[in-house]
């Protein structure tokens, strides 16, 4: 066989193997080293085995992952987000389907201490979602809102997917950081804006919520939700600065969500296990799909898959090759998880983005905004799975994918703006420097 | 294998250029396929990877593997107080072609060494200015490799390793003041001199790597007249990676004058500090490298390397260092013919 | 051994999760110490890199494992019969077994080439790596024999950790 023609095979092994549930790390990796074999004969695929794991996870870069990590499980486990929650309520209360604004308004705060948009979506889903249930929200807004507005803290920096994206095509993550807010900000926007006109014009999606808080509970939620905006502050504004690596914006994120966990007197030892044990677990389960992607990505090079796909391109403008670029993450967004997706198209496509000129950071957000809308978009949608996971038999999954829709259909109005005003992105990090 | 980017200088010339070459010499019977960017093996494993057969040939930075090639990081350290960065790039070739206990290091990791380059000389990049050797005192200065780590201490400033990534960032925010780097990282690829604001262009030494390292069954497996023509092909991209270098140091800092950096000279005490620092780094090397990297004396290595480099730096004293043919054709005339491409590596 | 290889997996998930706080410490004294002291800890990133992160992401394998919190597609497996969802359980593992295997087996070969040329990576100060490239094989071959017992004994060769949720 033809590389080229094993390298297929690969692709279409790949799929197999992900659909009979073996993890998508294991399938990439295993993939990855008897498709080498095939090719290129023993001694190398054991070599490129051996040179890979140490090297790529030994990296002073991918530690932020951890502490953007443990930061979000200490927020949650402190109970930080459910004062975040709380306090948006009562500002939003009275706009018609004001708890579903709410989520996303404490979604976006929130997804501003966290770099998961899972962890995000996970966190809300076991404090909205009962609440609008109990007020008799449509079921498919309540999950939904819950589902899109978790994938904000992806575009919203500190952000997993952002630091993936810089590691692969060689960029500043502070300034791909810098260049999410103003894009988090106009999506949270306007899924504020759609969830309010849908509510108006049917406002059986969801009936007026009556607040029953008193004023002394509202100055305890105030209280209880002011410190976690405070790091957020701090974080960013580290960044921003550029005081901070990303790495050391995560470990300072970190230590002052213990530390205001332990002025709570919320932070105890079996919270403290909790936290720790799920971070390390879950920086294990990402870093072996990265591991698994980055052993598949020099499977597909060597099968000089990416020579063939970039003949595909061949003589279309930089414009084009945008748009073409983001109708097919938007297919593979559909069934496959989103880190997968970067790693195994971004060595393909970055010498690509080289020849025509385009600008890594504005593509990376266009980038990142594609996986959002992947994070949710049927039949494979972690954020939905991991909502239907916390609630159980209270809403199908028919139900949560059908109220996702009105958020894709926002989300996909949103990247349009993006590409066709690049400034949008640019203008902040240009702020940053003065040249750039 | 390359781990930088197609566009770089160690890439362009002796890779992407080099394939062009010797598949046109040979009317392409001999093609080579570039993985850059890493994209086959990460650079720390580029030495592993050729021996396993992973790549045929690579680029080798001996730094990143330290614990395996102990003596060629040896004569790195003492690139340190090398006078000429063209000169420097020959003779460490020579010597690693040629020293028998450097060629059995690059043998026993599997690889054949034929032929290396130099950076440019590393120069400071600052925000504040640096003239004289007070001038470094209590600043926060990034450092690559334990010759400018020492000598940034001896000056009573703070060494810091970052990654080279984040220097453009930390030169705007002042958690470096300076960094130790050659001039073409100014306009290529890093763009410091869109931060910085002062360059200093005392010559603080080079680095060398090995810019190909070949496979050995692979080498051995070729016909003489193959190896003649990948040897050829070696000397023009050696020479024309260091005439892009030497090309791209002139533009950087004529460009970097233009865009208002302040270029400046060292002070006589600076000089003489860095003389006096590098008269000592010679006396010590042998001794800290049997006790730190574990090899045995190394003195005559050392001494090698010195008399190989005064040696190119008169064959390259008047040469034209914009004119890549002319650089080859002295490297060729004083090394490259000298091998035989029937043994060489072969036995 | 199934007793055993319970110990063995919490003991690892928890050095795992400690290091965690590990990581977050060292690297706060490094920001202050620079801002405060204008005096960085120095190898911060090279021991971040080489030991935290490398405990962090091999170590907690066998705990992964054994809560399946390994990422997976389950598009196709929700729609089949019972049966056919056993049957798909037990190739999974076993391709994830092989994989594990192989990954555990050259590692070790790649941590004793380390160990035998006493490896170590210069930055300000050399630091010796040799010993965290062990880490890899021991998680490696520990969620290996995870695997293996639940696949050879089932229920009973299965090792339990704390039930809280694995969501990332
Ligand atoms: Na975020
Ligand atoms: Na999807």
């Amino acid at each position: 066989m033809e590389r080229l023609e094993i390298g297929l095979a690969g692709v279409a092994a790949i799929l197999l193997l992900i659909g009979i549930r073996v993890p998508i790390g294991v399938a990439m990796g295993s993939t990855a080293f008897f498709g080498i074999w095939a090719m290129m004969g023993l001694k190398p695929a054991i070599g490129i085995t051996k040179a890979i794991p140490f090297n790529l996870i030994g990296d002073w870069n991918l530690s932020a992952i951890p502490m953007f990590l443990f930061m979000g499980f200490v927020a949650v486990e402190a109970r930080l987000t459910r004062g975040l929650f709380g306090a948006a309520r009562i500002f939003l209360a009275r706009i018609p389907g004001g708890l579903a604004s709410s989520t996303v308004f404490a979604s976006a705060l929130f997804g501003a201490a966290s770099g998961s948009s899972v962890a995000t979506s996970a966190a809300f889903s076991r404090i909205a979602v009962p609440e609008m249930l109990d007020s008799k929200y449509n079921p498919g807004l309540a999950t939904g809102a819950v589902a899109a507005s978790g994938t904000l803290a992806a575009l919203i920096p500190p952000s997993v997917l952002m630091i993936v994206y810089c590691l692969l095509v060689d960029t500043s993550i502070n300034t791909l950081f810098m260049a999410g807010v103003i894009p988090g900000i106009l999506t949270a926007t306007a899924f504020i804006l759609m969830i309010t006109t849908r509510c108006m014009l049917n406002p059986g999606l969801a009936p007026r919520y009556v607040d029953h808080t008193t004023r002394a509970e509202k100055i305890a939620l105030l209280r209880d939700a002011w410190p976690l905006p405070l790091v957020t502050f701090i974080v960013m504004g580290g960044i921003f600065t550029g005081a901070f690596t990303a790495t050391e914006s995560g470990a300072v994120g970190a230590f002052l969500a213990c530390l205001i966990a332990l002025a709570r007197g919320r932070m105890n030892l079996a919270m403290l296990k909790r936290s720790i044990i799920d971070t390390a677990a879950g920086t294990s389960a990402i870093f072996m799909i990265v591991l698994g992607a980055a052993l598949f990505a020099r499977f597909i090079a060597l099968a000089t898959i990416p020579t063939w796909v970039m003949g595909f391109f061949d003589g279309y403008s930089a414009m084009t090759v945008v748009i073409l670029i983001c109708i097919i993450l938007v297919l593979m967004g559909t069934f496959m998880e989103e880190i997968s997706i970067m790693l195994l198209t971004m060595p393909v496509l970055a010498p690509l983005l080289a020849q025509h000129g385009i600008d890594l950071i504005w593509f990376g957000i266009l980038v990142i905004k594609l996986m959002t809308i992947g994070l949710i978009s049927p039949p494979v949608g972690m954020n939905v799975f991991v909502i239907k996971t916390s609630l159980g038999n209270r809403v199908t999954l028919n139900q949560i994918f059908g109220g996702v829709t009105w958020f894709i259909m926002v989300d996909l109005l949103v990247l349009a703006a993006l590409i066709a005003f690049p400034q949008i992105s640019l203008w902040l990090p240009g702020m940053m420097t003065t040249t750039r | 294998t390359n781990w930088m980017a197609p566009a770089h200088i160690l890439n362009e010339f002796p890779y992407q250029q080099f394939a062009k070459d010797v598949a046109e010499a040979t009317d392409g019977a001999m093609e080579f396929e570039i993985y850059s960017s890493g994209a086959l093996v990460p650079a720390p494993t580029t030495m592993q990877g050729i021996a396993d057969g992973v790549a045929q040939l690579g680029i080798v930075y001996p730094p990143y593997t330290p614990s395996e090639l102990p003596l060629n990081n040896t004569v790195n350290d003492l690139a340190f107080v090398a006078k000429d960065d063209l000169a420097a790039a020959f003779a460490w070739t020579e010597l690693a072609l040629t020293n028998e206990k450097i060629r059995a290091e690059w043998a026993r990791n599997g690889g054949i060494f034929l032929g290396g380059y130099s950076t440019p000389f590393y120069n400071f990049i600052c925000m504040g200015e640096i003239v004289s050797p007070k001038d470094v005192a209590g600043k926060k200065v990034r450092v690559a490799g334990t010759a400018q780590t020492e000598w940034i201490q001896s000056l009573g400033g703070v060494p810091v390793s970052v990654p080279i990534a984040d220097v453009y960032s930390g030169l705007e925010r002042g958690s470096i003041d300076c960094t130790l780097s050659d001039a073409t990282n100014l306009d290529k690829g890093n763009k410091f001199w869109e931060v910085a604001k002062t360059v200093n262009v005392l010559p603080q030494g080079v680095v060398l790597g090995a810019t190909y390292v070949f496979n050995k069954d692979f080498w051995a497996g070729l016909e003489p007249a193959q190896r003649r023509v990948l040897l050829d092909n070696i000397a023009l991209g050696l020479a024309r990676s260091q005439v892009a270098y030497h090309v791209g140091v002139e533009a950087a800092l004529a460009g970097s004058a233009e865009r208002g950096l302040k270029i400046g000279e060292p002070t006589q005490e600076l000089q003489d500090t860095l003389a006096a620092f590098q008269a000592q780094v010679v006396e010590k090397l042998p001794a800290k490298a049997v006790a730190e990297r574990g090899i045995e004396d190394p003195t005559d290595v050392l001494e090698e390397f010195v008399a190989l480099e005064e040696k190119w730096r008169a064959l390259v004293a008047d040469v034209d260092r914009t004119d890549a043919d002319a650089v080859a054709a002295i490297l060729k005339a004083n090394l490259y013919d000298k091998i035989d491409e029937n043994t060489f590596g072969v036995e | 051994m199934v007793k055993l290889t319970e110990k063995l997996t919490h003991l690892l998930g928890w050095i795992a999760g400690v290091t965690v706080l590990l990581m977050m410490f060292h690297v706060m004294i490094d920001v202050i110490g620079k801002y405060a002291f204008n005096a960085p800890l120095p190898g911060t990133a090279e021991v971040v890199a080489a030991y935290y992160m490398i405990a962090c992401v091999f170590l907690p394998l066998a705990w992964v494992e054994a809560a399946g919190g390994s990422i997976v597609v389950e598009v196709v497996y929700e729609k089949v019969p019972p049966r056919a969802q056993a049957v798909m359980l037990r190739l999974a593992d076993m391709v994830s077994v092989v994989y594990y295997a192989i990954l555990g087996w050259f590692s070790w070969g790649v941590a004793t080439h380390a160990w035998r040329i006493n490896e170590t990576v210069d930055g300000i100060w050399r630091i010796t790596t040799w010993p965290a490239k062990f880490l890899l094989p021991f998680g490696f071959f520990l969620a290996v024999v995870v695997i293996l017992l639940r696949l050879v004994l089932g229920d009973r060769g299965r090792i339990r950790t704390a039930a809280h949720a694995l969501d990332i």
